[in-house]
């Protein structure tokens, strides 16, 4: 496993902002200080259970020089484990490891405006965002759907806090989040989007159709993203070694299970750390790293997200 | 360095020509692409003198426009300058100019700027500050928007 810079932390505070979303706030062992981060930042969080270590990334949602970090998370209906322990067994003194703040979903520098869609529990990093944009004095909005009033994470805190700047949509009370607003935002603006899967693929494919330029479309994701239907394949190696990747495991978890020292971070395919030389075969890619050229050329795979078109691929990978 | 002339890009809500009569001319064969799509188009000319109608025009634009700009090179960065002060970016907009072009050589020794005409550039010139024959290289500052001259002799 890579091995990362840590900072130790404790639970200082616990707030139980609705029914199954926990606000954590984390403060620094020992009045160390935390480093700065800037608006789009996250965290990946270290819980030793005792049976092993579970470890998970979550937005940072205060502002990024408040000495604190600040964590929203959801429980999870499909969790394997990470928000059912944070909510449940997670109490205030209790010690974890966090890394150092990463940013793989920052403001853009250039933007006129900024717009955030949000969906659900995607609203945590643009919290951060907001906060940071609020303080510079810059313009932004918020588009923010969620299925109830009940249900929507930070409904109060927002309506308070950004009463002009956000919208609510609450699909179960017949007040749908369409891409019609898309259409109305001026030249100069970069959209954020941060969401399930499908909400995140749904606007971003909107904008892009509507004819929104690729640098002026960003967005957030946490998970890989769900395939339908997956193959199992194989890969060749330098050494002439044959991995075999079951339907059901990513390419970097059958070469990590296979003892082989790979680095990798995200695991969503954003951030590009796992990039491995592909010699031979095509490849499907599902990463968010790749722009179309390097895509096509078939030359590079993230095996966190990516996967075989072909039956094999041969990768420059010497063990 | 604007592009000599205009590519069309496909794909867009809105386009957006902007020139003045000749630099309409050169956008005709793209805007005959998307008339030929039924795209949406608006076309703003671009007069001698500057005017508040062209600034209101780009900045009622809404994201999925792009922009095609063709105008005399005189006009060409004040337009482009306000456009990309409006918002668009490099992948919203193509600037093109056309006519007599005039860059600056910017002296090594004086640091002082001469004007001379792109057609009658030659390796060597005279600064007219400091009369320093300099040879023209193609160190381009974007800072400066001039090109460096070396002392061409010692």
């Amino acid at each position: 496993m890579k091995i990362h810079q840590e900072i130790p932390v404790k639970v200082v505070e616990i707030k139980q902002e609705i029914s199954d979303v926990k606000v954590f706030t984390l403060a620094p062992e020992d009045g160390a200080f935390l480093p700065l981060f800037s608006g789009g930042s996250h965290i990946i969080t270290y819980i030793d259970t005792g049976d092993g270590v579970l470890s998970r990334s979550y937005s940072l949602t205060n502002h990024g020089s408040d000495q604190v970090y600040r964590i929203a998370v959801r429980q999870n209906d499909n969790s394997k484990g990470g928000s059912v322990y944070w909510h449940n067994r997670i109490k205030i003194g209790d010690s974890l490891r966090i890394s150092y703040p990463r940013n793989y979903f920052p403001l853009s520098f250039k933007a006129g405006h900024h717009v955030f869609y949000a969906g659900g529990i995607g609203i945590t990093p643009f919290l951060s965002m907001m906060e940071e944009l609020t303080r510079r004095g810059a313009g932004f909005e918020l588009h923010y759907t969620s299925k109830t009033r009940k249900s929507c994470p930070f409904y109060s805190y927002l309506k308070e806090k950004y009463p002009h700047q956000s919208s609510f949509y609450f699909s179960r009370e017949k007040n749908r989040l369409t891409d019609a607003s898309l259409l109305q935002h001026p030249i100069g603006t970069h959209v954020y989007f941060c969401g399930p899967q499908s909400f995140i693929e749904y606007f971003t494919q909107r904008a892009e159709t509507y004819g929104y330029p690729p640098g002026s479309i960003h967005f957030e994701r946490f998970t890989a993203p769900q395939l339908k239907e997956a193959h199992p394949f194989e890969v060749a190696l330098d050494s002439g070694r044959i991995i075999s990747v079951r339907k059901d495991q990513t390419l970097l978890d059958a070469l990590l299970e296979e003892g082989i020292q790979t680095p990798y971070s995200c695991r969503t395919g954003r951030c590009g750390t796992c990039e491995l030389n592909v010699i031979q075969g095509e490849v499907e890619h599902f990463d968010m790293f790749y722009n179309k050229e390097q895509k096509s050329s078939h030359r590079v795979i993230l095996p966190c997200v990516s996967r075989a078109a072909s039956e094999k691929l041969i990768l420059e990978l010497n063990t | 360095m604007g592009k000599s002339t205009p590519v069309f890009l496909p794909g867009k809500r809105k386009y957006l020509f902007c020139g003045d009569k000749e630099g309409m001319s050169y956008l005709e064969p793209v805007i005959l692409a998307v008339k030929a799509q039924n795209g949406e188009f608006e076309t703003g000319f671009v007069e001698i003198k500057k005017s508040p109608e062209l600034e209101m025009w780009l900045r009622s634009q809404k994201m999925g426009s792009y922009l095609y700009v063709s105008v005399c090179w005189d006009r060409y960065k004040e337009i482009k300058a306000l456009a990309e002060s409006i918002g668009f970016t490099e992948e919203e907009a193509q600037f093109m100019g056309h006519g007599e072009k005039i860059v600056n050589i910017f002296c090594s020794r004086c640091h002082g700027m001469t004007r001379i005409r792109e057609s009658e550039s030659t390796l060597e010139l005279k600064c007219t500050h400091c009369k320093l024959i300099l040879v023209i290289s193609d160190h381009y500052s974007l800072l400066r928007d001039a090109y460096l001259g070396y002392a061409a002799k010692r």
